[in-house]
């Protein structure tokens, strides 16, 4: 079931239901049974793999820590490491090595014997792949000890509202909140649901609304400049409410069940610079990545061409991580090329800043920085949607031209939107706004409107309840009224 | 010059602040300054100026100006007498 | 938590009752009753003459009361062949002996495979007809269609005919907006249907209706309505042949295919369409006496 469904609405309010019933001891069967219930409903022919992957972490981590010696830990958490990544690259990217060795062959003219293979993608696995890795790394380092309660290690790896798409959470994070008994309490149940509702909000009434007008733009053989511009913004749009929408719902669902789950968002589309940007991106997989990926690969280098070539390299994995095509990794080496230009240039670009007296403004200041840096993310993004490298290249070199830029050719590429899904289009995006901005000026929203009377509140709920039940698309496109 | 005050210059020096700023709050990533480069360029200046040496894990442990501290005492770095 | 309780059923109660109207507006546009024809006959059935079958082209494309033939239109908007070919099969048994269907083949017959609104079929087909089959769409579409975005937006569109843009009316640039869209569509759905190979099936579903045609002994037909010219600029002969014909003449089908796509008596006449490629009532009149004489002269309808 996905999120977005009545079954998983039943789902999780009998799993929150029953774990305030059983006694604290046995809690946890019921999360790891309805961890895999959830697993199953979406892919059962590799619930196999994650019970396989589970039990290898698990007994991996505690060969590491009964190691003697650092070099014998090392050793054991780079077969369990390599392991882990092996079945990843297998299932993951297998055929993307394969199609692109073929492609080599075929251009230099040599014979290519290996077949395509039918590989289909386990669900999920990038993300507890990853979450095992930072698992045995931390024993490795010694800041997480192996856990031997197999049914809590279990729950940690599955865990149902996180397990699919993030947040990523580290072990000594989520495994102490599991085994501390969670008290009924109503905030965290109010909470969760606002967080819930609200998931829904942005995936059914944002998102889903404007993946099939990005995608008449992204799959048409000639769209227009301006309409590769306008869609290129609003994929931007339906990429952030589409993600922090899972995110809120994962969060939102284990606060129901007393969890702490980790932000993943922060208002990423108002960074003000590049660096900003990751730091309130996906912000799960940015530290993941910095932690295991970018702190390892810099230790001992001191120069900053050394740190440089880190930071690429770390985006480049970010790439690869997402996707098995070489749009992603050109998206990634896009980001690693931004961050390490911005960090070279930054005391250049402040002198020009206070050579042109910018920064006697600062509000404009600001805007100016997050508009430039909304720009350039959107331009990567081009490449994050297109479908091929060819289809990325075309379509960058008409994000770029100044002509696709022209108000008139703009307002004109409005019309991929039908008039009645862009009046409601922009009605909720305005919600949005409104929201994002009562967040910024007063820290969460939901503490805001609680300060107003009950009426307003229950207005507000109303009102997304019903929108999303009304309005609310559930990702079977848009039919426009008519033939 | 006190450790503290070695400790607190080495902030202000790689993540080019002001003189007078507030440096006891800072964390990693929350400040706009502090980003993992900067964090990189730390870790540097603080194993210059203590003469210690940060190993991978202690990297991520350093993620905000107290436990930066705790840190560099646990390293035998003297923030009280010295 | 008695407070949560009560809050709970206060926004629940609220929204009941603001759904409520909402969903009786569904339950009342044009949109969602699109089968209603279909679902009156199945009331009352009774022997009929001619069938036609077919997607939105054919369901405006026949009207065949003044000729005192006996008629019911299994044709429905964006309709696959595979669901005419179900449609057939459960209201087939009331052709008269001697009787015709009248098979449609449009520019997106070969390359259409997902049935788009099969909301349209819960009530006039068997639940064991219905693929895919899922048991929450199936309650939710017929008794909470105010959920269902798609038919909430075309009953308010279907209210609302001129909220949209100039270059979305469909006689904007004399019909030429429309066309272009319309076929931008369609291209893309054909390359699609090739990259997942539902050519071959929807060809071979074409052929298995005219096999239990003539085992049924109905007589078939296949047809093309026509179009207005701004239709024909998009949809020429070679896009035709690629999309269409060569499939059909790969057939090699022992039925009459009358085509009146490109026919000079409706290509230069806007009055006769809704749109670029729709009929209205005062051109499915004259269509259908059309086919009617031509029926007639190829000696069909023997009966009349």
């Amino acid at each position: 079931m996905t999120f977005i469904s009545i079954e998983f609405l039943l789902f999780l309010a009998i799993t929150v239901l029953l774990n305030y019933i059983i006694p604290h001891r046995v809690r946890w069967i019921l999360l790891l049974v309805a961890s895999y219930v959830f697993y199953a409903s979406l892919s059962i022919q590799f619930i196999l793999l994650l019970l396989i992957s589970t039990a290898f972490t698990y007994f991996t981590g505690i060969f590491i820590e009964k190691q003697e010696t650092k070099k014998q830990k090392k050793k054991a958490m780079v077969v369990g490491i390599s392991v882990l990544l092996f079945f990843l690259g297998w299932f993951k990217y297998f055929n993307f090595v394969n199609e692109s060795l073929r492609s080599l062959a075929t251009f230099m003219g040599w014979n290519y014997a290996i077949p395509y293979q039918e590989i289909v993608l386990p669900l999920a696995i990038s993300f507890y792949t990853f979450q095992a890795v930072s698992y045995l790394v931390d024993i490795f380092y010694g800041k997480q000890k192996a856990e031997r309660h197999y049914g809590y290690f279990s729950v940690y790896f599955a865990f149902f509202p996180q397990l699919v798409a993030g947040p990523i959470e580290r072990a000594r994070k989520l495994i102490p909140q599991l085994k501390v008994e969670q008290r009924l309490s109503y905030e965290n149940l109010v909470y969760g649901m606002k967080r819930i509702a609200w998931g829904f909000f942005k995936k059914t009434l944002i998102a889903d609304r404007l993946a099939p007008i990005v995608a008449s733009v992204y799959d048409s053989p000639n769209p227009s400049g301006s309409e590769i511009v306008l869609a290129t913004i609003l994929f931007s749009i339906q990429l952030y409410a589409d993600f922090s929408a899972c995110s809120d719902i994962a969060i939102g669902s284990a606060r129901m069940l007393g969890i702490n789950l980790t932000e993943n968002f922060k208002q990423p589309h108002f960074a003000v610079s590049i660096s900003d940007f990751w730091s309130r991106w996906h912000i799960t997989l940015s530290t993941w990545l910095r932690d295991y990926i970018f702190f390892p690969l810099c230790k001992r280098k001191k120069k900053r061409s050394e740190i440089y070539f880190a930071i690429v390299i770390t985006f480049l994995v970010s790439g690869i991580w997402h996707g098995a095509a070489w749009t992603f990794v050109i998206w990634g080496l896009i980001h690693g090329f931004y961050r390490v230009f911005g960090d070279a240039t930054k005391s250049y670009r402040e002198s020009m800043a206070s050579f042109i007296r910018l920064d006697r403004s600062p509000v404009l200041h600001r805007w100016l920085k997050i508009a430039i840096t909304f720009l350039l993310v959107c331009f990567s993004r081009v490449f994050f949607r297109s479908d091929t490298v060819s289809q990325a290249f075309e379509h960058a070199k008409l994000f770029l031209s100044i002509s696709s830029w022209s108000p008139v050719g703009m307002i004109k590429a409005f019309e991929i939107f039908p008039l009645f899904d862009l009046l409601l289009f922009i009605f909720f995006f305005i919600i949005l706004q409104l929201f994002q901005y009562i967040e910024r000026n007063n820290g969460s929203a939901w503490e805001f409107l609680s300060k107003h009377s009950t009426f307003t509140r229950l207005a507000f709920y109303i009102f997304l309840i019903f929108s999303v039940l009304v309005l609310g698309v559930t990702g079977d496109g848009f039919v426009y009224g008519g033939f | 010059m006190r450790n503290i005050e070695k400790y607190r210059n080495a902030f202000i020096h790689v993540l080019e602040l002001e003189e007078d700023e507030v440096v006891e709050n800072l964390e990693l990533a929350e400040s706009a300054e502090w980003d993992s480069i900067a964090h990189m360029a730390l870790i540097s200046e603080i194993e210059d100026v203590f003469d210690v040496s940060l190993d991978s894990e202690w990297m991520t442990e350093f993620n905000s100006y107290q436990s930066g501290i705790e840190l560099l005492e646990r390293l035998g770095v003297d923030f009280i007498n010295e | 938590m008695v407070r949560l309780f009560i809050k709970l059923t206060i926004i629940i109660g609220v929204v009941i009752l603001l759904f409520m109207p909402i969903n009786q507006f569904v339950k009342d546009s044009y949109d969602y009753n699109i089968d209603h024809d279909i679902l009156a006959f199945k009331k009352e059935p009774h022997p009929v003459d001619i069938i036609n079958l077919g997607a939105s082209h054919s369901m405006y494309g026949y009207y065949f009361k003044p000729t005192g033939l006996s008629h019911l239109d299994l044709a429905l908007p964006s309709q696959t062949i595979q669901y005419d070919y179900k449609l057939l099969k459960e209201y087939g048994e009331h052709l008269k002996p001697g009787g015709v269907v009248l098979v449609s083949i449009s520019q997106m017959t070969f390359a259409n495979s997902e049935a788009k609104n099969i909301g349209n079929y819960y009530r006039i087909l068997d639940q064991s007809d219905i693929e895919p089959y899922n048991i929450i769409d199936y309650y939710t579409y017929l008794n909470l269609p105010g959920t269902n975005t798609a038919s909430l937006s075309s009953a308010i569109t279907g209210k609302l005919k001129d909220l949209r843009w100039d270059s979305h009316q469909p006689w904007s640039n004399n019909g030429k907006d429309y066309s272009e869209r319309k076929y931008e569509k369609i291209e893309h759905q054909y390359q699609e249907a090739i990259e997942n190979n539902n050519i071959e099936p929807n060809v071979k579903q074409l052929e298995e209706i005219v096999d239990y045609c003539s085992e049924k002994g109905y007589q078939v037909v296949l047809t093309m309505e026509p179009v207005h010219q701004s239709y024909l600029e998009y949809f020429d002969e070679n896009v035709m042949d690629r999309l269409v014909y060569q499939h059909l003449e790969a057939l090699n089908l022992d039925v009459p295919f009358l085509n009146y796509m490109s026919d000079q008596r409706f290509v230069n006449n806007k009055e006769y369409f809704i749109d670029p490629d729709h009929l209205n009532s005062e051109g499915r009149k004259k269509f259908s006496w059309i086919v009617y004489e031509e029926l007639k002269r190829m000696g069909y309808l023997y009966k009349n």
